[in-house]
């Protein structure tokens, strides 16, 4: 339904949203943002995913969320940075993508 | 455990902030919307459309929240209470519905419940002995004296010790009507019987209050006595202090030393006990012949099986002894065999065909019922199809929903448990007055805690395939399936077919009850409209009356009382006739069989070896009391008396059976003597008197010898009183005549004759009536069935009723169709009934007296009433079809 462009391959969620919380706290409006920016509008995370994997990270530790209020409006909203341990976890699920990149692309190289 | 205990915590930590995350999820929701609005408006966008096309690319803000749930932990519990309250308003939306779902499982669990508890309460009769598999009870089979007798001292002597494979044996002896003396004063005609030595140890029992009877008063026969379990409830109120009562007993106190356990009414129907002697037999026993010593066979013997011994081995190592003994003491003994019969089982073996067919009855009761359950809240999961639809296309998880109608059922469950359970005690409460001692216990008892369980658990049964096949049907509701189909929901062919086949189901089984039911309930009426062969209307009395022994003695105290008693009750102006008798005719248990022969006809070589007949002294009035006719001969006089030349007169089975077609009259005939000169044991048959069915009418009239009482008296005796009035009226004035001779005299079991001969059909009576009621709910239910399901034809093709009646067909036609559907399905119903009915009715058949499974009259009733049913909850649907005008429901296409 919501997805556009692309699915997410299984997992690539949660390293996206590590990714982009790495870059700094944010709402959750704010992560879609930015992965749909970042990857010039080719990403398109579906908001049913996006907030129950951000209260999984949250409930694994990797995330903490607190309210806060935005600039640029008057509601309260969650505002979610990532941990040490969410730090870790981005390295470690990273260092599996560029595995299993490598891994893909040799099969698909392969003549 | 601590490990445990911190795991809990934490998880119930992780389940509160994730209620306090979902609590501001909507929030964020709303600002995501807001930012996405936004950012479409920066886009160029008019605000309107900026919204919209936020909104649908979020997906719906309930949508989401659910897919968030979804991906949850712990969201069984956090979801469960809101589904309860979902399901309680759903079911309180359809009050009439719910009530309807709630009655039909309650009637069957219900059916159900009844039948369950009348199985426990009559299987569940026995003591707790100790591993009773291992018990059995031994008997005897002589060629002489009938197939099942007791044993004699001397033959229980060589059990005793010359059979391996029984661990260990004792004597039990039943029923001797006995007047005693309660603590109090209180006069009573009591049954006693005698255990032997090791009795309760053999059973594995404990005495429920006081002690068992000790060695010394076995070897010395003391004056003590344990009651029964239902005699201290009955007479001392379970009250403790029994024992260190006494009962008085043929002019001696005995001490009260011990209640016997309950459940002992077998092997041992009695009220109290007195220890049976011990020692070794008389050596003269074993010569003693015209029926004493060795053939003086009154004793049961129980015995338990030795430790490795498998109850198979048990028979030969009997054979052997009984062998044995006929070679050593061939007088008494030749023809005469052991035998023995497993404890466990034996006394509920009379109950077990009609207990099967109670059960089969309500299991029947039980599947009508759970495809009615099924039906109702698959069709109420119909018509809400549309509702589901909605839900799920609004995000609602197709097994959120599911579980919803689970606990849905589960609420119906406990509703259907509760009210089965209530309507179960009602039927036992309405049908076990009507014989009250068919089932010792019952009236008091109600349903016992295991069968409200399994009532439960049963209901809950019925809701699970109820909700799996709800499950079923939600599997096809979608959206765009309700959209395409109209508002009937999915594949309505497909659902009126599989509810088409469930109610064909129904009908079947109903017709298997049906069935049943009419057989059985038939035969009940047979057997209670057979001949007696006396005329037992409701003037004629009955009174027991036993003298006790230092105040009445043999044999003149026997005699002068009953002259006196029968004089007194002839006085009394109501009175018609009245009589003194052995027993009623119809009284269960009461009979005294003694040997004779037939001078010329029937003539032994040795007393022993006689043939055996029951002995009946009554005195002059019976006949006439009783109506009973005499078919040759005369009757019996007052002068027949004890120094007159002995008379008798047999019945038609005594002609029939051992007389062989020799004129009866003039015959002289002999019997094993009790009493000494001057009286007489030699009779001369006088007359022939009408066969009395003595144990009830499933049995075949035993031979029977009636003496005049004053040549044969017994202290134990029938008062028969035959009135101007009815029985009832009659009573007082009976008593006030037998005590205006003895205030001492007990009187026990004084009731109308009709009473005892309707106790002689009243386990029948009990049976066919609750079954009777299993068939009448099970087609009520089934014409509930058939009703819905016509109902729910008619209303699925509302459309094509409507187009056919444009079309130019008939109402004719239309009512036609409806009423040729409910019939098809009933017919093929019945059709499949009766093949079930083929295949089972030897269940029934076990039940059935002079009625054969195949009465075609039962057979046809029936089949008229599938077809009456069939009709009957289709002509209102079918009513209701002619009621589509063809404009308005082509308006709606």
């Amino acid at each position: 339904m919501g997805s556009s462009e692309a699915d997410f391959l299984p997992g690539t969620l949660d390293l996206l949203i590590l990714k982009t919380l790495a870059m700094g706290s944010s709402h959750g409006w704010g992560v879609s943002k930015r992965i749909r920016n970042l990857s010039r509008d080719v990403l398109e995370v579906n908001q049913g995913s996006l907030y129950p994997a951000l209260h999984r990270l949250q409930q694994r530790g990797y995330v903490v969320s607190e309210w806060g209020t935005p600039e640029d409006s008057n509601r309260r909203v969650r505002i979610y940075s990532l941990t040490e341990a969410g730090r870790t976890e981005l390295a470690r699920e990273r260092a599996l993508w560029d595995g299993f990149v490598i891994a893909v692309t040799r099969i698909l190289e392969t003549t | 455990m601590r490990r445990w205990v911190s795991e809990l915590r934490l998880r119930i930590d992780a389940l509160r902030r994730s209620d306090e995350y979902e609590a501001g999820l909507e929030e964020e929701f709303l600002f995501h919307i807001e930012q996405e609005t936004a950012e479409n408006v920066r886009r160029g966008m008019d605000p309107d459309e900026a919204r919209r096309v936020a909104l649908v690319a979020f997906g719906g803000v309930e949508y989401q929240k659910e897919r968030f749930r979804d991906q949850r932990g712990f969201r069984v519990l956090d979801d469960l209470s809101q589904d309860f309250g979902h399901a309680r308003r759903s079911i309180r939306r359809h009050p009439g519905t719910a009530a309807v779902i709630i009655v039909v499982a309650g009637a069957a669990l219900g059916v159900v419940a009844s039948a369950l508890t009348v199985a426990d309460q009559l299987l569940g009769q026995g003591a707790p002995y100790l591993e009773p598999d291992r018990l059995v009870l031994v008997r005897g089979a002589s060629q002489t004296q009938g197939p099942s007798v007791g044993t004699s001292w001397a033959d229980f002597w060589e059990l005793r010790e010359r059979v391996p494979s029984l661990a260990s044996v004792a004597v039990f002896e039943n029923g001797y009507e006995t007047p005693v003396v309660l603590p109090g004063g209180r006069p009573a005609l009591l049954s006693e019987g005698t255990i032997g030595l090791d009795f309760l140890d053999v059973l594995g029992l404990r005495p429920a209050v006081g002690r068992p009877f000790t060695r010394e008063e076995h070897l010395a026969g003391q004056p003590v006595v344990m009651i029964t379990h239902r005699l201290w409830e009955n007479r001392f109120d379970g009250s403790a202090d029994v024992i260190d009562g006494f009962i008085e007993l043929g002019g001696e106190s005995r001490a009260i030393v011990g209640v016997l356990p309950r459940g002992l009414e077998y092997p041992m129907n009695v009220d109290f006990v007195t220890p049976e002697r011990d020692g070794p037999p008389d050596p003269e026993e074993n010569l003693a012949q015209d029926g004493f010593g060795r053939s003086w066979r009154v004793y049961g013997v129980v015995g338990r099986l030795s430790g490795t011994s498998a109850y198979e081995s048990l028979a030969p190592d009997l054979d052997r002894l009984g062998n044995e003994l006929a070679e050593q003491f061939p007088a008494t003994n030749a023809g005469y065999r052991f035998w023995a019969e497993p404890f466990e089982g034996a006394a509920t073996a009379p109950y077990r065909s009609t207990l099967m067919v109670l059960m089969l009855a309500a299991v029947a009761v039980l599947l009508i019922a759970t495809v009615n359950v099924t039906s109702l809240l698959v069709s109420r999961g119909l018509t809400r199809s549309g509702e589901i639809a909605i839900r799920l296309s609004l995000g609602g998880g197709r097994a959120r929903i599911l579980r919803q109608l689970l606990i849905e059922g589960f609420l119906y469950a406990v509703g259907g448990g509760i009210a089965g359970i209530l309507i179960g005690a009602l039927l036992l409460d309405a049908v076990v007055p009507l014989s009250p001692w068919v089932i010792p216990g019952l009236d008091e008892l109600g349903v016992p805690p295991g069968v409200l369980g399994l009532c439960l658990l049963l209901a809950f049964g019925q809701f699970l395939i109820a909700g799996v096949v709800g499950a079923y049907q939600l599997g096809e509701v979608s959206l765009s399936s309700l959209i395409r189909t109209g508002s009937q929901g999915p594949s309505r062919r497909t659902t009126m077919r599989i509810h088409e086949g469930l109610v064909g189901l129904q009908v079947a089984s109903g017709t298997l009850l049906m069935l049943s039911s009419l057989l059985v309930g038939y035969s009940y009426l047979r057997l209670q409209n057979t001949e007696r062969g006396f005329d037992h209307d409701d003037s004629v009395l009955s009174v027991r009356i036993s003298l006790q022994a230092p105040r009445y003695t043999p044999w003149d105290g026997f005699t002068g009382f009953f002259h006196e008693l029968l004089d007194s009750v002839a006085a009394v102006p109501e009175v018609s006739s009245s009589a003194i008798s052995f027993s009623n005719p119809v009284e269960p248990g009461r009979s005294f069989m003694v040997g004779f022969e037939v001078e010329g006809v029937i003539e032994p070589e040795t007393p022993a070896e006689r043939l055996q007949a029951a002995i009946w002294p009554v005195s002059s009035g019976f006949f006439e009391t009783l109506g009973l006719d005499i078919l040759q001969g005369r009757p019996l006089h007052a002068q027949d008396g004890r120094e007159a030349p002995g008379v008798v007169v047999v019945n038609q089975a005594f002609v029939d059976t051992y007389l062989d077609g020799v004129e009866p009259i003039g015959l002289f005939l002999r019997k094993s003597q009790f009493w000494d000169p001057p009286f007489p044991d030699r009779h001369e048959i006088v007359g022939v008197a009408r066969n009395v069915r003595v144990d009830g009418a499933r049995t075949s009239p035993t031979p029977a010898m009636f003496f005049p009482y004053d040549q044969t008296p017994f202290g134990n005796m029938r008062l028969l009183v035959r009135g101007r009035v009815d029985a009832a009226s009659l009573a007082p004035r009976v008593r006030e005549a037998v005590w205006s001779i003895d205030p001492q005299i007990p009187l026990d079991r004084m009731a109308p004759i009709e009473e005892f001969v309707s106790a002689t059909v009243a386990r029948e009576r009990f049976m066919a009536v609750l079954i009777v009621v299993f068939a009448a709910i099970a087609l009520a239910l089934s014409a509930s069935g058939l009703f819905t399901v016509a109902s729910r034809g008619v209303a699925s093709r509302r459309t094509e009723y409507g187009i056919r009646r444009a079309m130019g067909a008939t109402r004719g036609r239309i009512f036609g169709a409806v009423l040729i559907r409910a019939l098809r399905v009933s017919i093929l119903g019945w059709l499949f009934g009766l093949l079930a009915f083929v295949f089972v009715h030897a269940a029934v058949v076990e039940y059935l007296f002079q009625v054969g499974p195949f009465e075609p009259w039962v057979h046809l009733t029936a089949a008229v009433s599938v077809i009456g049913l069939a009709l009957g909850s289709a002509w209102w649907p079918a009513r209701r079809a002619l009621a589509f005008a063809p404009a308005t429901v082509l308006r709606d296409l």
